[in-house]
C-alpha cells in the first residue's frame, strides 16, 4: 500500500468507527472482510457514505450506489482511488 | 388442480426494521446532504417535513427508510446500483402507502416480470418496519389462467 492508500485506509477505518455501528472493531478488522456480514447496517452504510464524502471531497456516483461498494475496507479503498480521492482530504 | 401452473405468480415478500433514533442522528449530522440523497421531496414531504416537530416526522421516515429497504429486497438486487430515489414510497390518498418505481428498480422489476408491488409500514418507539411484496410471474403479466373446470381469465 501507497503513503496515500496507508493514510485512507486510517482514514476508513475511523469512519467505520464513527458512523459503521458493527459490533467488530473497524481498527482491527481484515481489509477484505465483509462489512455487512461484520453488522454494518444498511443505513449505516449511508452515513459512511456520507462522511467518507465529507472527509475526502468527493461525491459517490449513482453508477456506484451498490453493495460491492461499501462491503470492505478494500473496496471502499478501490472506489475513493477511482473518484480520485486522496490524503489531502483528509483532516 | 390448476391447469396451466406456469401462468400463476410466486409471491415475494421483503421486511425490514429501521431504528428511528439512527434516521435522526443522519439528519442533525448531515442535514440537507442526507435527506435529499435518501429520500424523495414527496417522501419528506409525506413525512410531515419541515412543518412537522422532529418527534412526528422521524418514525415517518424511518419506516419510508425501512419501506425502500423491504422492497429492494423484492427486487434482490444483488450487487446493481440501486440509487434510494428509484424506490419512493407514496402516501396514497386514502392514507395507505404505495410504491412507486423508477430508474434501475423499475428496470430490474421489469426483467423479473414482477408487478403488484404492495407495502405495509408501521412504528413504535425506537422502531419502524415495513413489509413489501410483489408478484414474480413466469409467464407475462396478465397472461391468460387456466383452471381445469374450463375458466378463462
Amino acid at each position: 500500500m501507497t503513503d496515500t492508500g496507508t493514510t485512507r485506509d486510517t482514514a476508513i477505518r475511523d469512519i467505520l468507527k464513527q458512523f459503521g455501528r458493527m459490533p467488530a472493531d473497524p481498527g482491527s478488522i481484515d481489509r477484505d472482510a465483509d462489512l455487512y456480514r461484520a453488522g454494518m447496517t444498511s443505513h449505516a452504510s449511508v452515513n459512511v457514505m456520507l462522511a467518507l464524502e465529507d472527509t475526502f471531497d468527493v461525491e459517490f456516483p449513482d453508477a456506484m450506489l451498490r453493495k460491492s461498494t461499501f462491503e470492505s475496507i478494500a473496496a471502499i479503498d478501490e472506489a475513493l482511488a477511482t473518484l480520485g480521492a486522496t490524503q489531502e482530504g483528509v483532516a | 388442480m390448476y391447469g396451466n401452473t406456469a401462468s400463476w405468480p410466486t409471491l415475494r415478500l421483503g421486511v425490514d426494521l429501521q431504528r428511528v433514533g439512527d434516521v435522526v442522528s443522519a439528519a442533525i449530522l448531515f442535514k440537507e446532504r442526507y435527506l435529499a440523497r435518501v429520500f424523495t421531496a414527496r417522501e419528506l414531504r409525506d413525512s410531515g417535513l419541515p412543518d412537522d416537530t422532529v418527534q412526528a416526522w422521524a418514525p415517518r421516515l424511518a419506516a419510508r427508510f425501512a419501506g425502500k429497504e423491504a422492497v429492494m429486497k423484492v427486487l434482490r438486487h444483488d450487487d446493481a446500483a440501486l440509487p434510494w430515489h428509484d424506490v419512493e414510497i407514496r402516501t396514497g390518498a386514502e392514507g395507505a402507502p404505495g410504491v412507486i418505481l423508477t430508474g434501475h428498480a423499475a428496470s430490474l422489476a421489469e426483467d423479473q416480470r414482477l408487478s403488484g408491488f404492495t407495502i405495509s409500514l408501521s412504528h413504535d418507539g425506537d422502531y419502524a418496519i415495513a413489509s413489501a411484496a410483489a408478484y414474480e410471474w413466469e409467464a407475462r403479466p396478465g397472461a391468460a389462467v387456466s383452471f381445469e373446470g374450463g375458466r378463462h381469465d
